[in-house]
């Protein structure tokens, strides 16, 4: 049993305590408010900005064209360089793809009919059938990556940061695939804030293992549209490989239908 | 008959040398042919053996299911039609295994290398590890679900060794990309040859690396006693199939020709690799369509290509037998110009004109088998010496040889089929001469000076 003196001196010990300890929880509920009421005004919503990045980089109301420079770099085959015509017109999904160099494959194509990607060989004269999920003629870019941008309709976001890239004050957004058959199942976008450019993407498999890394370092600016002109491919897996891809002569001249059709993939041939 | 068969014998043993010259043509020819048929049916059996180990049976069904968004993707989910089509109990039947399978590219440090991985149940599957032949690491312990048997070619490519892990990048059955781990435990010999050996792992992981859920799998494989049973077995069970009410189809039976097989039996092929294709149905099915290809079906264009090889021999072998059949009427011209003295003298005993032809024509007969006899025996001897050499730096040939070995196999219908050939090919030679010989009149023939 505690003494008079004892038991004030407890009592106000405790009340003191209780006071400081209440103070602490306010203090730390308001801190928590605070910052909880920072981030939810801080992040943006992240969808719009996938829909930004996709409308931008999606020609929806014009055609498109421009002649692709691909430079490959193999650990073991050395450098290799592709020059490719590209004619998109997204609003259809439909694209060509048509080699010009090197010399030996000038000629070959790939044209993407609605949900059938075909590769012409002018030497065997015949179509067969690939895939947007193959990689462009072995390199470190893919079918797809020459195709419509669809990030707002095949992912979902999942993290978010704010952060900075090459002096750019950027997004960091984890993204993952809404369905088994996107391409990449997980990635992780940089998008340059002021204007919602892509500058840089990390592509995980399904075992979150870094497979890509894509940079793209140079845009064009048409109108509403963006393109990007320069785009470095990393491949994450095989030491020393990576594509560089250069845009030029860039054209949203409407193109002719035809474009889009087996028989002018043959008649390009001959 | 036998007088006359006598006879004959006797007529060629007097003219010992000239039978010989004969003789020997004739069973230079035959022995050609023989050589030759025995060389490609051996080869056509290698190729099936060797296809058989490598592929995992001789029967193959693979299912294909739809997924929500109508996409076909490689992949049996309920087997329950098949294990209740194939009758395990049947002698027929060796055992059956359940395989997946991709498409990879298998990467060590900066250098990548595209092979094809079956994914394995070593535990039902104890033959393949009889069947490898290794050359450095061991399979006493396949319980690592992440182990690899990797092909010697690939693990030179990529300069990797045994204990060492290489990644594995693939696509799963619905067409995402995913990256695995694998350590190599054995480096094979590739005896399929042409750079198409299989690497090997456990289905277990293959499955989760492809995005297939425990039970599921790609490939339901049916590996038979003998090698004749396929087209009878592979029939009952795609009847078995049908009768269950399950989608089936064949989708590389009745190709005839080469266009044939680039036309469907490529896609078929490329299905049966599990190669995702991004392919949408045009009609849509419930449940798992199961598509069934064997052997056999597989090796029509090489069975063709062989045929011809076949054939080239046959022409050869018919050249090679005017050239004699030429020779043996020359030859018999000759006999009946020396003997026509001795065929006036027969003729004045009594002996009738259709004796004398049957003379002549079994002395042909008798040239013809003995050198038949003796071609075939030659050919006997060069198929059992050079069978047993083995050829282990025969680069590309792999595959139609066993083990390094050339296979010379004689089919009963060869041999008959190409003696019948010599024989008529002599008897007509020799049936002028024998028609002159017959005609002979003895008064004139006895009065002949030659």
């Amino acid at each position: 049993m505690l003494s008079q003196g004892a038991s004030s001196f407890s009592w106000k010990a405790m009340r003191v305590a209780l006071r400081g300890l209440l103070g602490a929880v306010l203090a730390a509920a308001i801190a928590a408010a605070g910052v909880t009421g920072a981030a939810f005004a801080q992040e943006p919503d992240i969808q719009a900005i996938l829909e930004a990045i996709d409308q931008q980089s999606n020609f929806t109301d014009t055609d498109f064209q421009s002649v692709a420079t691909i430079i490959v770099q193999d650990p073991e085959k050395g450098t290799e360089k592709y020059v490719v015509t590209q004619f998109r017109r997204d609003r259809e999904g439909k694209f060509l793809l048509l080699i010009q160099e090197p010399a030996v494959q000038r000629g070959q194509g790939y044209l993407m009919d609605e949900e059938n990607l075909w590769f012409y060989d002018p030497e065997s004269r015949k179509f067969s059938h690939t895939s947007l999920k193959e990689s462009f003629e072995g390199t470190d870019a893919r079918n797809s990556d020459f195709a419509a941008s669809r990030l707002a309709e095949d992912y979902r976001p999942v993290g978010y940061e704010s952060g900075v890239l090459a002096g750019f004050q950027v997004h960091i957004i984890d993204l993952e695939a809404v369905h088994s058959e996107v391409t990449d199942p997980y990635l992780r976008i940089w998008v340059e804030k002021e204007n919602n450019l892509l500058l840089k993407v990390e592509s995980y498999s399904l075992t979150k293992r870094l497979m890509r890394t894509a940079y793209f370092s140079n845009y064009e600016k048409r109108g509403s549209y963006v393109v990007a002109t320069t785009m470095l491919f990393v491949d994450e897996l095989v030491a020393g490989s990576r594509t560089l891809v250069t845009l030029s002569d860039i054209s949203f001249e409407a193109l002719p239908d035809s474009v889009f059709t087996k028989a002018f993939v043959e008649r390009a041939n001959r | 008959m036998r007088g006359v068969i006598r006879i004959a014998f006797r007529n060629t043993r007097r003219q010992m040398k000239r039978a010989v010259l004969l003789g020997g043509a004739v069973a230079f020819g035959v022995m050609v042919i023989t050589l030759l048929n025995a060389f490609t049916s051996g080869a056509v059996a290698n190729i099936k053996e060797n296809l058989s180990y490598a592929m995992g049976g001789h029967i193959f069904i693979r299912g294909t299911e739809l997924t929500e968004t109508g996409r076909e993707v490689d992949r049996i989910g309920d087997d329950h039609i098949l294990r209740a089509a194939v009758d395990t109990s049947d002698p027929r039947i060796r055992s059956i295994h359940r395989r997946s399978g991709a498409q990879t590219t298998l990467i060590f440090g900066s250098r990548a290398a595209s092979q094809w991985i079956d994914g394995v149940d070593f535990t039902a599957e104890t033959e393949l590890a009889r069947g490898l032949q290794i050359r450095e690491g061991s399979l006493d312990d396949l319980s690592d679900p992440q182990l690899l048997i990797l092909p010697a070619p690939v693990a030179e490519r990529l300069g990797v060794e045994v204990g060492e892990s290489v990644l594995v990048r693939l696509v799963t059955v619905t067409g995402q990309q995913n990256v695995g781990e694998l350590r190599v435990v054995a480096i094979i010999e590739d005896t399929a040859g042409f750079g198409i050996a299989t690497a090997y792992t456990s289905i277990k992981y293959l499955n989760s690396l492809i995005g297939l859920a425990e039970g599921e799998y790609q490939s339901f494989n049916v590996f038979l006693h003998a090698i004749g049973d396929i087209d009878a077995v592979a029939a009952d069970i795609y009847r078995a199939i049908q009768d269950a009410g399950a989608p089936a189809e064949r989708p590389l039976a009745g190709v005839s020709s080469l266009e044939d097989f680039e036309a469907q039996g490529m896609e078929a092929f490329g299905a049966m690799f599990g190669v995702a294709m991004e392919v949408i149905a045009e009609e849509p099915w419930e449940g798992t369509k199961f598509s069934l290809t064997t052997l056999n079906e597989m090796m029509q264009p090489v069975v063709a290509a062989m045929s011809v090889l076949d054939g080239i021999a046959l022409g050869i072998f018919i050249i090679l037998l005017v050239i004699t059949a030429v020779g043996i009427m020359n030859t018999f011209r000759m006999v009946m110009i020396e003997r026509t003295r001795e065929i006036g003298t027969m003729r004045a005993f009594g002996m009738q004109r259709k004796t004398v032809r049957s003379i002549f024509l079994w002395e042909a007969v008798i040239i013809s088998l003995a050198g038949g006899i003796v071609g075939l025996a030659l050919a006997g001897v060069i198929a059992a010496v050079v069978g047993s050499f083995t050829f282990s730096d025969a680069q590309g040939l792999e595959f139609f040889m066993d083990n390094g070995r050339i296979t010379f196999l004689v089919t009963p219908g060869d041999l008959i089929g190409n003696l019948a050939i010599v024989l008529l090919m002599t008897v007509l030679a020799a049936l002028l001469p024998a028609n002159a010989a017959a005609r002979l009149e003895p008064v004139k023939a006895l009065g002949a000076h030659y």
